[in-house]
């Protein structure tokens, strides 16, 4: 319903992205150290693709999620959203460019406001966002995404505590839905969950994009997770991307020497154990 | 002859909305030097049987049935006789090193500080004996100073100081609490790598909590898998895996993303198990997978079905369990 941009093709395109984090001095005039937290990252998503970042922690993936949506200013390099450099844009421009960029979080308990109703919580991007939605127009777009997403229209009235960490999540989700975006920034979205349940929460992110042609820069250390719901993997290492290319090649024939030691540390049922010695007990 | 034995442990918690049954009827051996893995999702009681024999449960829990370790019911024990064998001879290793660390203290004085407690060890001797605990759990000298304080490790190094402190007093029970979900996959399979170490060959019986199948099938020998309060399927590890029996059981295996060899083609989805774990102030008169359980009957529903032997070691709390194979 929003007109995006005709003839776009690339929703994101990240080229040469250096952020540094100011570290606290060690003496009192001496300038404060600096720590590179993304070192000359490059990196395309297309319109309804699903690219991944792996790594491990320290390697940079939360910080190139933050840069990505201008929540971070970065030393050098460029973001384009929808083919806008979203760091040269006044701030209005960007608050209607978010419009097409939304955040999942990792924590579903941290990131819903307690005090809110879960109605108010994910018209919040809306209500930010837009102008000029009227009170009905804005209840059934409420409807709408929690009911995208699993979730009953009359669960508007509720609180978080009401829900489980996984319906946590799909509210989430649905708030990230609201202002229909094309790109899903996820940074962990399942890592907190249970086994059946973050099931069911990959399952939705994989319906939602098919049904929606969203796509998604999904942010995981888990390599397992990574396989069922990207096309593109990019492995992060201190800051760079060390390796990427599609998901059959990477899981199947990783080049980079860090990659295949991440592939190699993932537990494996059926390879070499322990503890083989089986007892009756 | 068992270390530890649980006979029919039933937990109940007293809260403000009624009692809450968090475990039922748990019962369980573990041997010297063996190792066992319990498996379950959040909710399942894997923690609270823990807690429970480490006498760490909440003021509001009321426990029927025994925990016999070294032939001392521990719920009969008093605060004082508990802390004699916390840290002593059973000792637990949480999921959180960060939590588990106290920020304020250097780790040479934490990791001594069982030893100085339970020996009566001087400060020069116990800390003597920490640095080459530090060594041993790799964390060797001069690079990790018995002076350095929490907040200047990794996480990964920080669960292995937690690991010195579990292993300082030698104990006959280790229990890993989720000891690498707050971990990266690199230093998950170290830290697992280091616990499977320090307690192979040795009489330390090995007890690890987990939610991840994957992880109990590379480091123990016998597992159990607990849904809601209740041991739904228990045996050898191997012998588990090959025929897992339990509805619940593969429907945690077909839900785990890493279990699947090849990826997913477009348009297939992970298999789920549909709903959620009954709330402990509710649990259902009968079996207590029913409602999730796609195999229910009319028969589960009256009441709860008793375990029962498949073959020797392998036993499973299910009237309509599945038979053969489990598929891959």
């Amino acid at each position: 319903m929003t007109g995006n941009p005709k003839g776009v093709e690339t929703l994101l395109r990240v080229e040469g992205l250096v952020l540094d984090y100011p570290l606290p001095r060690q003496r009192l005039l001496a300038p404060a150290p600096r720590h590179r937290a993304l070192d000359g990252v490059s990196l395309q998503v297309a319109r309804g693709e699903s690219l991944a970042v792996v790594g491990e922690s320290g390697s940079g993936k939360s910080s190139l999620a933050r840069a990505v949506l201008a929540l971070e200013h970065p030393a050098a390099g460029r973001v384009e959203l929808m083919g806008q450099d979203v760091f040269s844009l006044s701030p209005k421009a960007l608050r209607s460019l978010r419009r097409h960029a939304q955040m999942v979080f990792q924590d579903p308990y941290g990131s819903l406001d307690p005090r809110r109703k879960v109605g108010w919580i994910v018209a919040e991007p809306l209500d930010a966002l837009e102008s000029g939605v009227d009170a009905a127009a804005r209840r059934a777009r409420i409807a709408e995404v929690l009911e995208s997403v699993g979730l009953k229209a009359r669960d508007a009235e509720k609180f978080p505590h009401e829900f489980s960490g996984g319906q946590r999540q799909r509210i989430a989700i649905a708030r990230a839905l609201i202002t229909h975006p094309a790109l899903i920034v996820a940074d962990e979205p399942v890592s907190a969950l249970d086994v059946s349940v973050q099931a069911q929460v990959l399952n939705l992110f994989m319906d939602l994009r098919e049904r929606l042609g969203l796509g998604y820069l999904f942010i995981s250390h888990d390599l397992a997770v990574v396989r069922h719901v990207a096309d593109r993997v990019a492995v992060m290492r201190l800051g760079e991307i060390v390796e990427e290319g599609p998901v059959e090649q990477v899981f199947g024939e990783p080049r980079h020497p860090y990659t295949q030691k991440l592939l190699a540390a993932v537990p494996r049922i059926g390879h070499p154990r322990h503890r083989p010695e089986t007892s009756t007990s | 002859m068992s270390l530890l034995s649980l006979q029919d442990l039933t937990v109940t918690l007293d809260t403000p909305e009624g009692p809450a049954t968090v475990l039922d009827r748990v019962s369980f051996d573990l041997a010297p030097g063996e190792s066992l893995g319990i498996v379950g999702e959040s909710g399942c009681g894997k923690s609270m049987t823990a807690l429970a024999v480490m006498g760490l449960l909440p003021a509001a829990a009321r426990c029927r049935g025994r925990i016999d370790f070294e032939d001392q019911d521990l719920l009969t024990l008093d605060e004082r006789a508990l802390c004699a064998l916390r840290g002593r001879r059973i000792a637990m290793v949480f999921q959180e090193p960060m939590t588990a660390l106290n920020p304020v203290k250097t780790i040479g004085f934490q990791v001594a500080e069982g030893l100085r407690w339970h020996f009566g060890l001087g400060r020069g001797e116990a800390e003597a004996r920490a640095l080459k605990l530090l060594d041993r759990v790799g964390l060797p000298q001069p690079r990790f100073s018995p002076d350095l304080y929490p907040h200047q490790l990794s996480g990964g190094q920080r669960q292995r100081v937690v690991i010195a402190m579990a292993l300082a007093c030698d104990p006959a029970l280790l229990i890993a609490d989720e000891p690498t979900t707050a971990l990266d996959v690199t230093s998950q399979a170290e830290i697992l790598a280091l616990i499977a170490e320090v307690t192979a060959g040795s009489k330390m019986a090995l007890m690890l909590i987990t939610h991840d199948l994957a992880v109990v099938w590379q480091n123990t020998a016998a597992m159990l898998v607990m849904y809601a309060g209740t041991v739904a399927e228990r045996g050898a590890t191997a012998e588990v895996f090959a025929r897992m029996a339990h509805p619940y059981t593969r429907g945690l295996l077909a839900a785990s993303p890493g279990a699947l060899e090849d990826i997913l083609p477009a348009g297939r989805r992970l298999a789920t198990i549909p709903g959620q774990v009954p709330d402990p102030h509710d649990r259902p008169q009968g079996c207590v997978f029913a409602g999730r359980c796609p195999r229910v009957a009319d028969d589960c529903l009256p009441c709860p079905p008793g375990e029962r032997l498949l073959v020797p070691g392998h036993a499973v709390a299910c009237l309509h369990p599945h038979e053969g194979e489990t598929p891959s």
